[in-house]
């Protein structure tokens, strides 16, 4: 089991909309 | 966070329960922009409109990870004027985490939305008195001293 991390904000967005939840964004860094 | 905090259960748990995960690497152009990410780990909350309510820089470990996302979350509530929820956030980092680095910020958000919401100035002296016992070197003790004098 782990999070089910998205990786698309407008996909996080809509989600946040329909659940009434907030987004957890979590900037990573890529090197 | 991804080596040590994301893994464990309980944050597992606590973050698909309650918030909608997305990462984004920080030299994303427009999101990284966006959001000011300078330096990694950076943690926001948002709502559905993209609108930021939390931000916190830097590892958090898992026993301090959920108290500082429910102190977000209670932000965000006070924010949008549900101080009801924001109450309820606070009041449960105080149950689950008294000992957490979110605790003191709790305790004084959890007074101040009592007080807004019931207008009895109790909440405002009560919240000094608690960070004067509890968390009486910490910032929140500062900022709540004038309460003292009511």
């Amino acid at each position: 089991m782990a999070i089910q991390w998205l990786k698309s904000f407008d996909e996080a967005r809509t989600a946040a909309e329909k659940s009434g939840k907030l987004i957890l964004l979590d900037f990573f860094n890529p090197n | 966070m991804d080596a040590v905090s994301y893994p464990q259960p309980s944050v597992i748990d606590f973050i698909s329960k309650h918030l909608v995960p997305l990462q984004i690497a920080a030299d994303n152009k427009e999101l990284g922009s966006r959001y000011g990410a300078k330096w990694t780990p950076l943690l926001l909350l948002l709502d559905a409109s993209g609108k930021e309510h939390y931000r916190t820089l830097g590892f958090f470990a898992p026993e301090e990870l959920i108290p500082s996302l429910l102190l977000g979350m209670a932000k965000a509530s006070f924010d949008r004027a549900e101080r009801p929820a924001a109450i309820q956030h606070c009041e449960r980092i105080l149950q689950e985490f008294p000992k957490s680095g979110s605790a003191p910020e709790a305790i004084y958000l959890k007074g101040v939305a009592g007080y807004i919401e019931t207008h009895e100035v109790n909440h405002l002296k009560e919240l000094h008195k608690t960070l004067q016992r509890d968390f009486p070197a910490s910032t929140w003790a500062m900022r709540a001293s004038p309460y003292g004098l009511l």
